[in-house]
């Protein structure tokens, strides 16, 4: 009965736990977690920021026992030798299988008033999970002003969801648009755009250097009062202690495709962990990488199960309002490959954008903004494989796509669907003398299954009873009509 | 000239619209009455059901099938004397479980009770199931667990007529049931379907979700639904438990993450919640696009959790509902056809309920069978090692229903016996050893339950052509066969009905304070409606037509969430496979179409299988409107003329289920069942298109 320890209880080590005790795996599980809390649902985090929410609610569920799981708990050394870990109170843990899942740690700039021996100072809150949030908003005033340092998407989402929230919100960053390795200058533009509509003082070009009490001194010179500063400056990982440890630890925990360290009983997964370059930190991934991870430790490896909606990067933004996603490499957004075909759609006054590339119709790369049907479609799309409709900006659009006969009038419609009535049946049947949606519902059904065809039965009785009355054609469609008949 | 005139209801869907039928030398014709369901209101194959009537190859005459392999017409003795010999043999061979028997949601509630008690009683079988489980037995399930008790509207069906939103997650009444939308009028509707339906055409708000994927759109409108601040946090804590289950689940389906898995646009997922959430009055109402599927229980359960979170079922003017589809589907899935079930919806299971029901029906309890197996693997369990060699068909036409068709059809082959019940021939029919004409709507006396749980009276206006029998009739005959006493299988229906009240006295379905006499008068009586005390029965009970005001049927008075998960179809889709199958209903036609196919005017507009399908997906296959078009999944191959839409998903292709021959389109679907309900996964099958008419194709290009 082999022994699993998992060092930190990070979202992907959550997971990892559920899959393996939903499987019924044949070991012992235990989860040594420094933390005194169990984890939150990290994507609840703009959430919590814009509507509040109990914190009991942003938790994700206790483990179901055999899973057994230590709080308080921190690891401070690992004996890969005689396979055991020990902890800061001196307790030993025997394990055949060690995980690592010590998740991130936010970057402090080491600014005068940010950080404190690189640690937050007072009033600084890097913000990364929804406790934290939480937190924040039960310290500051409802109609507080905060400062965010970051332009990336963790910077804009929390940005948008403070704003939304009611805070007098800044956003401070270094490049000339927010998401700079993502975006290109245009959809930069409309994504600070879209923040100010949302009440965001967004502030380009700019550093911080000092935080003071009620005010941000910038790099400019200037001042921007504020009374908490929020932290979306990334996130490093927390490869402690596995380093001490002798394992390879470059950015994060160096593991190969299947999570596995330099020691075979060793893996790593989650935000702590360095897999080969492609594979990227959202938390759908980590998802994955626990998916894959159970299936390996269940001894299924061979059977990894495809994970479709992971597949592939789609990083969209979260929060009510913030329609903006970016699809694929931004490389390939370019222009520069010929081999790709490019569909442009610029709309600032509308905050709408779309830049696509495609290659034999398959969608490769993408940003959107402001356009919410096609982020869901193209995204789907993108996931799936599946061809990008050939009427591009239908798609955009969320429009019908176009084809053939559509749009064309028929000759003489059907009104009443359920009963598949005719304009010229009902004609016939008012001049036959059923001159109202009674008689004529009592003569040729309209009207009777669905009845929404109702009005138009009226109208038709209206405008019949009007070419009945003028016999004489005066220049009408009226002649038509009859003649069509 | 005489003229006869009956008070009845259509022969077809659950609303079951009333309905004044009348007869002059031999034509019968067919009005709307203000029945409050329809108020006037019928649909072309309600005003065309009397043509029905008068089939030329209607079944008049028993037939058996002779050495040579054909059928042949032969006298009841015969075919009756047939079917008991034969039956004595395989049970004594092979037990009783060797027999199997199918029913019907078309059956009227005597025929589902008496049949459910010929196969406890007469067979001693286990294996009675019936085509009610394609059809809704997900929301049966889910309903039963979050209530304590399933009735398809806990509500009269014209309080919908006063909502201001509701949301119908795969439902298209607008075509299945056309009266019904005179009662939406009204409301704001929000409709889920992965293609824009006429009801979809009509709602304010369409979601549309990639199929299969509807539970993960329930989860992430829960999601919103508390993180927004819309749980009504008083309603759950008075009135349900296992809110906190529940939301284990639903905490990590946040909406980006529900738009990624369904294609549902975040902002919709949002403005659904917000207009259910902030209208005074609303509903949550599923149909078989939530039901259908390999996760059919759970997905109805995450809708049911929604409405719980908003407070609705229970609350005067809100609730949740599901959209009962067969005639009588509520009725025949209360009386004992069901696999695990006893008469007043009672589990089999339960001792006090097997005590109960055997003490009506004068056995001894412990020969009771216990539960049998849902319909789809009975059906599969023929001529394997320890499944039927004999069935029996009522009602039902599974050739063309079951999933998986063309299996089906060959493990029915393998069977030694198999009769049929019906008034018309089926795909199933002519498959049959033993064919027994028996009698259809207008011929015959009976009541129904229609989706709101209502009890009504089926009424003949014609005798039964040739030597038809009604089914009650014919169950007497056979159980006497089998040794049973006469009188235990009465074939007059009001005693049948009396015998089914008592027999459901005390159980969750009670109408043992119905009989026909007080419905006769006109009462309105949904059920539950038991019989009060004797020294009370100058004031009988007024039935109940809004269930869960006071408090929910299990024991302890609440509703329970239901802790559940999105793990995707059984089936994905592949390189071979690239895209999703979907199937439904349209409005010119019944379920499997025997009837309405025999309707000239239904069958000249739409005579044959369709496929609708996106231009961009028509046209990389060479596929044009009107063509016909190969429609292949691993199971099997069906032929359907492609009708571009360009409304619906590119993904996704949808076929209608009421064509026989190469036209079915269960010979793509996947027999996989939902592990809770037993319902098939009809909605979801990974499919292929092509052109197959080829020669037409170059003269097209």
């Amino acid at each position: 009965m082999p022994r699993l320890v998992i060092i930190g209880h990070c979202p992907a080590a959550h997971r990892l736990v559920e899959r393996l005790t939903a499987q019924d795996y044949p070991g012992s599980i235990t989860v040594l977690d420094a933390a005194e809390q169990g984890p939150h649902n990290p994507a609840l985090l703009p959430t919590v920021l814009a509507h509040g929410l109990a914190p009991e609610l942003a938790a994700l569920p206790e483990h179901p026992s055999p899973a057994r799981v230590h709080r308080n708990t921190r690891v401070t050394s690992i004996d890969r030798t005689r396979r055991r870990v020990r902890t800061e109170a001196g307790e030993m843990y025997d394990y055949d299988v060690l995980v690592l899942a010590t998740g991130t740690r936010a970057v402090v700039p080491d600014l005068p008033g940010v950080s404190d021996q690189g640690l937050p100072a007072g009033r600084t809150w890097p913000l990364r999970k929804p406790d934290e949030g939480i937190r924040m908003r039960g310290q500051l005033a409802a109609d507080a002003s905060v400062t965010v340092l970051g332009g990336g998407l963790d910077g804009v989402e929390t940005a948008h969801a403070l704003a939304t929230a009611g805070y007098e919100v800044s956003l401070l960053h270094r490049e000339q648009h927010p998401l700079p390795r993502r975006l290109d200058r245009a959809a930069g533009r409309i994504v600070a755009d879209t923040l100010r509509d949302n009440g965001v003082n967004v502030l380009p070009g700019e550093t911080a250097s000092e935080f003071l009490p009620g005010k941000l001194v910038l790099a400019s010179g200037e001042a921007v009062s504020t009374e908490a500063l929020v932290l979306r400056t990334g996130t490093r990982p927390d490869t402690a202690p596995a380093g001490e440890s002798g394992l390879e630890v470059s950015r994060g925990i160096v593991v190969d495709s299947e999570l596995r360290t330099g020691d075979p009983r060793v893996h790593a997964l989650g935000g702590c962990a360095e897999p080969p370059p492609g594979v990227a930190g959202s938390l759908l991934e980590w998802w994955e990488q626990a998916e894959a991870l159970a299936a390996i430790l269940l001894g299924s490896g061979n059977d990894i199960p495809p994970q479709p909606h992971g597949a592939g990067r789609v990083l969209r933004a979260r929060g009510a309002g913030l329609e903006l996603a970016s699809i694929g490499s931004p490389e390939l957004l370019t222009g520069k490959d010929h081999e790709v075909e490019h569909v442009t759609f610029n709309d600032p006054k509308r905050r709408r954008y779309a830049r696509l590339a495609l290659r034999e119709d398959r969608l490769v790369a993408a940003t959107l903004l402001g356009l919410p049907e096609a982020i869901a479609t193209l995204s789907q799309l993108h996931d799936t494989g599946m061809p990008v409709p050939s009427d591009r900006l239908a798609t955009l659009l969320d429009l019908p796509t176009g084809f053939g006969t559509a749009g064309s009038v028929p000759a003489d419609p059907v009104l009443c669907h359920c009963n598949n009535v005719s304009r010229s049946t009902l004609t016939a049947a008012y001049r036959d003398g059923a001159r109202d949606v009674a008689a004529l519902a009592a003569v040729t059904r309209a009207t009777t299954g669905c009845g929404s065809c109702t009005g138009a039965v009226r109208e038709l009785c209206g405008s019949l009873a009007v070419s009945t009355t003028e016999r004489v054609p005066s220049g009408t469609d009226s002649p038509e009509q009859e003649g069509a008949e | 000239m005489t003229r006869h005139q009956v008070a009845t209801h259509c022969p077809y869907c659950a609303l079951q619209c009333g309905t004044e039928l009348s007869e002059r030398a031999g034509a019968v014709s067919v009005s709307p009455s203000s029945f409050p369901v329809n108020r006037g209101g019928l649909c072309r194959k309600g005003w065309t059901a009397p043509e029905v009537l008068g089939s030329a190859d209607r079944l008049h005459e028993p037939q058996l099938r002779t050495g040579r392999g054909e059928l042949a017409p032969v006298g009841w003795e015969e075919a009756l004397d047939r079917i008991g010999s034969n039956l004595d043999e395989i049970t004594a061979e092979s037990g009783p479980d060797a027999v199997g028997v199918f029913g019907g949601g078309g059956l009227t509630n005597e025929k589902a009770y008496s049949l459910g008690k010929f196969a406890r009683v007469a067979l001693g079988s286990s294996r009675i199931d019936y085509n009610g489980r394609f059809c809704m037995a997900a929301a049966a399930t889910a309903g039963n667990a979050a209530f304590g008790v399933d009735r398809g509207l806990p509500f009269p069906v014209t309080d919908l007529g006063d909502a201001e939103v509701i949301l119908l997650a795969g439902g298209n009444p607008a075509e299945t049931m056309p009266p019904l939308m005179q009662h939406l009028e009204r409301a704001r509707l929000v409709v889920v379907d992965p293609r824009r339906s006429a009801t979809a055409e009509r709602a304010e708000l369409h979601l549309r979700p990639r199929p299969g994927t509807d539970l993960a759109l329930a989860l992430g409108l829960l999601h919103i639904a508390v993180t927004e601040g819309w749980h009504d946090s008083e309603y759950t804590a008075r009135r349900t438990t296992g809110f906190e289950r529940s939301w284990a689940r639903a905490v990590t389906w946040w909406p980006e993450r529900v738009e990624r898995v369904t294609g549902v646009p975040v902002s919709a997922q949002r403005q659904a919640v917000r207009m259910l959430a902030r209208a005074r009055s609303s509903y949550v109402l599923t149909g078989r696009g939530s039901e259908q599927h390999g996760d059919g229980a759970d997905t109805v359960s995450g809708f049911i959790n929604l409405a719980l979170v908003l407070g609705l079922p229970g609350t005067r003017g809100s609730g949740y509902g599901c959209l009962t589809g067969q005639g009588n589907g509520q009725g025949g899935r209360e009386h004992g056809q069901k696999a695990d079930q006893l008469p007043g919806y009672r589990s089999i299971t339960d001792p006090r309920a097997r005590a109960h029901v055997a003490e009506v029906w004068g056995v001894a309890e412990e020969t009771l069978p216990g539960p049998g197996i849902p319909a789809t693997r009975l059906l599969e369990s023929a001529g394997t090692p320890g499944g039927i060699r004999a069935l029996l068909v009522f009602g039902a036409n599974p050739v063309l229903s079951a999933p998986h068709a063309g299996l089906a059809r060959a493990q029915l082959s393998k069977l030694d016996l198999l009769v049929v019940a019906d008034f018309l021939p089926s795909e199933t029919t002519r498959m049959a050893d033993v064919v027994l004409p028996v009698t259809q709507w207008a011929e015959e006396e009976g009541t129904m339950t229609n989706l709101e749980g209502r009890v009504l009276r089926r009424r003949a206006l014609l005798p039964p052509p040739g030597s038809a029998r009604s089914d009650l009739e014919v169950l007497r005959e056979l159980a006497s066969r089998l040794g049973q006493p006469e009188s235990r299988f009465p074939s007059r229906p009001s005693t049948v009905f009396d015998e089914l009240a008592r027999a459901s006295a005390g159980g969750p379905a009670d109408y043992s304070g119905i009989d026909y006499e007080r419905l006769d008068s006109g009462q309105a009586l949904h059920w539950p409606c038991p019989k009060t005390p004797d020294e009370q029965a100058s004031t009988p009970h007024p039935g109940t037509p809004r269930l869960f005001l006071e408090s929910f049927a299990h024991p302890d008075g609440r509703a329970r969430f239901a802790a559940v998960d999105w793990h995707g179809p059984a089936e994905d889709t592949n390189h071979e496979y690239p895209l999703v199958a979907t199937t439904g209903r349209i409005s010119g036609h019944y379920q499997t179409g025997e009837q309405t196919r025999r309707v000239a005017e239904l069958a000249t507009d739409e005579p044959e299988s369709f496929v609708r399908l996106h231009p961009d997906t028509a046209a990389r296959r060479g596929v044009h409107d009107g063509q016909l078009a190969r429609v292949s999944s691993a199971r099997g191959t069906t032929l359907a003329r492609a009708r571009l839409d360009g409304s619906i998903r590119p993904d996704t292709l949808f076929l209608p289920i009421h064509y026989g021959g190469s036209g079915c389109a269960n010979l793509l679907t996947n027999p996989v069942l939902d592990p809770r309900s037993g319902i098939p996964e009809f909605k979801v099958a990974a499919v292929s298109i092509s052109v197959a008419e080829e020669v037409r194709a170059c003269h097209d290009s």
